[in-house]
């Protein structure tokens, strides 16, 4: 099955509450502004305190300007499985959170570890702020 | 039995079988290790039972290195010393300390950790900390577990904290004992050696008001600091003029202090177990994180260890005095020891609370978490160029004051950085939160608040050869057959650890070492 840009979107805006309890995604449950759009409302379940996880990812990119696009930080987060997205078993908010969550964890475990502002964060929750920072200027 | 040295008759002599200088945590040690035997101990004390500023002054002294604190705060001049105000933080250096390092240079002591274990464990007796262990696995109190960190390479360690108050709890028992003579306001100023016997022959000392007198003993223990050992050695140039042990140019060279760092912010994910970190276990322990052996190999980095702090005490210990040095402040101007004890320990660096607070918001969901701040007490590599030397200037006794030149660099900020790395990975991978590394001052290259812990080592360090140290594994001085070391300045590489463990173990191992040497000399 084939997943888009904007499904794959969608998917990871019901990640309330990763496995890890703390994960850069599942914490950013603070208040934030509301927004219209189906891709913004997910992302804003996701993003609480939408600002601060902007400032997070406009950093990430200012840093990684080659992954300026959601097409590439799509992929930067998938891996190499291109039916990452597709898997059965992902299906469901639940169980997606929990490969999340275990793919940051597995970042910091294999120092996939980037620094934005003196914060160590796993590549793939830093990425995830850039795509919410390029969504919203997309 | 205490003596007043003013009321001493000028130009007297004292004979003695064993001459202790000082009467910090390592000279009250050995006394206390002579006491009942049927050697004549003479104890000397610059100053007397209660802090004296006219007599503290004596440390006076010039800083040309990395900023330091003025010299006359650092360490106490009287009875006891500066464990008068210490934190009792108390923990063993670890083996991979002891080893030749091959990425620290001038690493490795003539010693094993396994040699000073059984002197460890009896150190655990003077210092009042009870079952000797410091391993987590003997932790037995569920309440209190380590946090459950990702992979080997940062592990929980355990510290403990003394309470005993040397110049306190050992007074009486000095004072009592028959064969134990501690005079007070009484000044070693220089060693006389005989240059055909290569021993010392005569220690003089003298008074404030101008009194002097001479101490005759068939052994001499220096043991006045690290800063202070290297200023009686080099103002004993009447007989060699570059100082008594310093036939190479050793004596004050590798000045060591452990680094206090304020390196990074660790955010829980959520609520975790953190008492063993912050109020310590049922048997006073505390935990902290350290990098293993494999780790510090791996990584090529110094040993270190990081201590947690939530940050809500941070402004409460602004509030009352942040660190030593108002300490001493308070001391000075006459505050009881009692209301300045508790914050000895916690020194803060002033951190960007603007910024800490953003990010608050970001990663944590809600106020059940607090952060903490990780304090880092970090070894400090061996310099050659890191030394005390004497200074022109002289004090009101006549000797020559002191000149520190402190220096650290690549190797512990290399040291920081890969720690904070380690940890934030560990807890990263564990699930259990994040860490936020406190930016350098943008001028230093270090956090704001960089200092140094009260622990000066290095200046005697040990070494079986005497072109690479000043004393030989039992902390006799080179070519000087009579003439012994005891304390931090003995250490060859400082590990993490406070040091005033080792200084009484390695004072205890001595005073063993000489009872034999006694009775077969």
């Amino acid at each position: 099955m084939h997943t888009t840009r904007r499904a794959f979107l969608v998917k990871i805006t019901g990640l309330a509450t990763l496995a890890t309890g703390y994960s850069l995604a599942g914490q950013l449950l603070m208040k934030g502004n509301k927004t219209t759009s189906p891709l913004s409302d997910g992302l804003s379940r996701l993003l609480q305190h939408p600002e601060s996880a902007r400032l997070i990812g406009d950093e990430y990119l200012r840093q990684n300007p080659e992954e300026g696009s959601i097409r590439m930080l799509t992929q930067k987060i998938s891996g190499t499985d291109t039916q990452y997205l597709a898997r059965d078993d992902l299906q469901g908010p639940r169980a997606e959170a929990t490969s999340i969550g275990r793919q940051i964890r597995d970042d910091f475990w294999h120092g996939r570890i980037t620094q934005i502002d003196g914060w160590y964060l796993a590549e793939t929750e830093a990425r995830m702020c850039a795509l919410f920072s390029l969504q919203l200027t997309a | 039995m205490f003596i007043d040295g003013r009321k001493i008759e000028d130009k007297a002599v004292i004979e003695a079988d064993i001459c202790i200088i000082g009467a910090g945590a390592a000279g009250i040690t050995l006394a206390r290790e002579f006491i009942g035997s049927s050697f004549n101990v003479c104890l000397l004390e610059s100053g007397g039972l209660e802090f004296d500023e006219e007599t503290q002054s004596l440390y006076n002294g010039k800083n040309i290195g990395y900023p330091y604190y003025d010299l006359d705060v650092l360490r106490l001049r009287y009875f006891g010393g500066t464990t008068n105000i210490w934190s009792g933080v108390s923990r063993p250096l670890d083996a991979i300390d002891f080893g030749v390092r091959s990425w620290v240079p001038y690493s490795g002591w003539p010693l094993e950790l396994a040699d000073l274990t059984p002197f460890y464990r009896r150190a655990h007796g003077t210092c009042q900390l009870g079952t000797y262990s410091y391993s987590l696995a003997e932790n037995k109190d569920s309440n209190a577990p380590g946090l459950p960190l990702k992979g080997d390479s940062i592990l929980t360690t355990l510290y403990r904290e003394s309470p005993v108050n040397f110049g306190q709890a050992y007074r009486d028992e000095i004072k009592n004992a028959d064969n134990i003579h501690t005079y007070l306001f009484s000044n070693a100023l220089t060693f006389e050696t005989d240059p055909n016997t290569s021993k010392v022959s005569q220690v003089t000392v003298g008074t404030l008001d101008g009194k002097r007198f001479r101490v005759k003993s068939r052994v001499y223990i220096l043991a006045t600091g690290g800063v202070e050992n290297v200023r009686l050695l080099l103002n004993s140039n009447q007989t060699y003029s570059g100082g008594l042990g310093n036939n190479h140019d050793l004596v004050g060279r590798f000045f060591m202090e452990h680094l206090s760092i304020t390196g990074a912010v660790y955010l829980p994910s959520q609520v975790q177990p953190m008492q063993l970190y912050v109020q310590g276990d049922a048997s006073e322990r505390h935990g902290a994180l350290v990098p293993s052996a494999k780790a510090q190999q791996r990584e090529e980095i110094l040993n270190i260890y990081g201590a947690l702090f939530p940050s809500s005490l941070r402004s409460g210990v602004k509030a009352v005095a942040p660190g030593l040095v108002s300490s001493m402040m308070a001391l000075r101007a006459n505050m009881s020891i009692d209301d300045i004890g508790e914050h000895v320990r916690r020194i803060s660096a002033d951190l960007d609370d603007l910024t800490l607070h953003t990010y608050r918001r970001v990663f944590r969901s809600g106020d059940v978490q607090r952060e903490y701040y990780i304090v880092y007490q970090m070894e400090h590599a061996p310099d050659f160029n890191s030394r005390v030397t004497l200074d022109t200037e002289r004090d009101r006794l006549g000797l020559q004051k002191v000149k520190l030149d402190w220096r650290f660099g690549d190797m512990e900020r290399k040291t920081l950085r890969r720690m904070n790395a380690m940890i934030a990975q560990a807890v990263g991978g564990a699930g259990l939160g994040r860490v936020r590394e406190i930016p350098d001052d943008g001028n230093s290259g270090w956090p704001p608040g960089v200092r140094g812990a009260w622990h000066q080592m290095g200046t005697t360090r040990m070494s079986q050869d005497p072109k690479k140290g000043v004393v030989d594994a039992n902390c006799q001085v080179h070519g000087v057959s009579n003439l012994f070391v005891s304390g931090s300045s003995v250490f060859p590489t400082s590990g993490c650890s406070s040091p005033t463990l080792t200084i009484v173990a390695l004072s205890i191992r001595l005073a063993d070492h000489l009872k034999q040497v006694l009775r077969t000399g």
